[in-house]
């Protein structure tokens, strides 16, 4: 038996965990595997962890500006250290000019407010499949 | 979904005796899902095996196990001691989704490069952990860690199958002689090696460690006297009186080998039995799949052209597994001839 996995944390000093449970649990109901990490994350301990937890897929919660810093350095992070595991980016704050700048960094999938969870679930289900054999 | 293997058996291999974390996370993954190369992978590295310590942390939903269990990561590592961490979460039984979140209370190890943590989700098993446990504590093992602390899921009654993986198996109660206490007396009381009533900064701490304490009065001269212990994990209290009855259970473990070599012995039977039970029932399961007769047998069932049980016992009986049931039916029929 096997199952998707994906570490779902919120970066920096943004304290709003309501997103990322929400999405934790989503993706749970949808069969796969949430390493859930909470707040306070910084690239460094979401990569670290992400190996540890030989993670597909990333998910970051963001509700606030920080991951305008934050996720560039935490693609570099994974570049550096070799790691193709896709990221996720979600959350209210995050613009359309913003998305397609994170896009262009590298992030691979982006979900500004309005989303539709099941196009989350879907994005995270085909990046994983991205990942793997069968 | 088991990830692509980018790296071959050797190099994972290699990699986790040579301490790499990458080649061991891949490695307990291919373990948890169950894939062939894992086997292969687990039966190079049993040779290596057999030097860590093993803790398991077992008791009741929110009693403080992961809270726990970050303390004795940090007093480990004050004694110079490298540590993995396996912790086991429920599996939801609709989805088969989990979300594993008891690592977030040992988030301050995070990066610490002795520390390795690795969340498991139960997959339908009950017992506390998974059967993946026991080859995942083998990688660690292999990869060098000193100490390795397995926190089961927290469900207070059955989990008796961490103490045949743990060399010292620690209960963890809160205070209050309510359900929780009271239902522990099923079958987690023999499992406990070492009883901790956590949250002690709460009353009734005293009445929780008395009742224990009482409970074990009676063991006989030369057996383990199980230590009942208050700890306020939350507030780092109580934790090095752990650790030394830790070290003490190690020294009565060693002067009592041979009475533990039963104990060893039928723990070593069930792992083998159940080795053998998947390796039959995944070499059965391949041949049935391999079977090209199946797709016509049922439609001449449904033609009524075949009754269900003779294709059963017609396929069962090319499978060359037939031959017992024929004996079964025959003896069977024995007994139901009238006399
Ligand atoms: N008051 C008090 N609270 C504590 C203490 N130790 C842990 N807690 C709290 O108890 C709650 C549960 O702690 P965990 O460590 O997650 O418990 P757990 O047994 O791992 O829980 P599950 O894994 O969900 O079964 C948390 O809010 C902790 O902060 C303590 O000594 N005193
Ligand atoms: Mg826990």
């Amino acid at each position: 038996m096997s199952a998707i996995r994906v570490l779902v944390g919120v970066l920096g000093m943004d304290q709003h965990e309501v997103g990322a449970v929400a999405i934790a649990k989503t993706l749970r109901d949808e069969g796969m595997e949430v390493i859930y990490t909470g707040c306070f994350n910084t690239p460094e301990t979401i990569v670290r962890t992400a190996i540890e937890e030989d993670a597909d897929v990333i998910g970051i919660s963001s509700h606030s500006w920080e991951y305008l810093y934050y996720m560039p350095e935490l693609i570099e992070l994974l570049k550096h250290n070799a790691l193709d595991i896709p990221v996720v980016l979600g959350g209210s704050v995050i613009t359309e000019e913003d998305a397609a700048s994170m896009r262009a960094k590298g992030v691979a999938a982006v979900f500004g407010s309005g989303s539709v969870m099941a196009n989350v679930v879907a994005s995270v289900k085909s990046l994983a499949a991205r990942d793997t054999a069968h | 979904m088991t990830p692509r293997i980018d790296a071959s058996i050797d190099a994972l291999v290699a990699g986790t005796l040579a301490g790499d974390l990458r080649s061991a996370s891949r490695l307990i993954r291919l373990i948890d899902d169950g894939a062939p190369a894992a086997w292969q992978a687990q039966k190079r590295l049993f040779s290596h095996i057999g030097k860590a310590l093993v803790i398991g942390i077992t008791g009741p939903p929110g009693a403080g196990k992961s809270t726990l269990t970050d303390c004795l990561i940090a007093r480990a590592r004050r004694d110079g001691k490298s540590v993995g961490v396996l912790a086991v979460d429920p599996s939801s039984p609709i989805s088969g989704g989990a979300i594993l979140g008891d690592r977030i209370r040992m988030n301050r190890f995070a990066l610490d490069d002795a520390v390795f943590i690795r969340s498991l989700a139960s997959r339908g098993h009950f017992g506390g952990i998974t059967p993946a446990t026991r080859g995942a504590i083998r990688v660690m093992d292999a990869m060098g860690k000193d100490v390795i602390l397995v926190e089961t899921v927290g469900v207070g009654q059955d989990e008796v199958d961490i103490a045949r993986l743990a060399h010292t198996t620690i209960v963890v109660a809160v205070p209050g002689l309510g359900d929780d206490v009271q239902a522990m007396k099923a079958g987690i009381l023999e499992v406990g090696d070492l009883f901790v009533v956590n949250k002690a900064d709460r009353p009734d701490a005293d009445e929780t460690v008395g009742y224990l304490q009482n409970v074990f009065r009676r063991t006989p001269a030369g057996e383990w006297r199980r230590p009942v212990l208050k700890a306020q994990a939350l507030h780092h209290k109580g934790i090095d009186e752990i650790w030394q009855a830790i070290a003490e259970h190690a020294v009565y473990r060693h002067s009592a080998a041979p009475a533990l070599k039963a104990r060893q012995r039928a723990n070593c039977e069930i792992e083998l039995r159940s080795f053998l039970r998947q390796g039959l029932q995944q070499a059965l399961l391949r041949k049935l799949d391999a079977e090209p007769g199946i797709l016509e047998a049922v439609a001449d069932i449904v033609a009524g052209k075949s009754d269900i049980y003779a294709v059963t016992d017609e396929i069962l009986g090319k499978l060359r597994f037939g031959e017992e049931r024929e004996e079964e039916a025959r003896a069977e029929n024995v007994v139901l001839r009238p006399g």
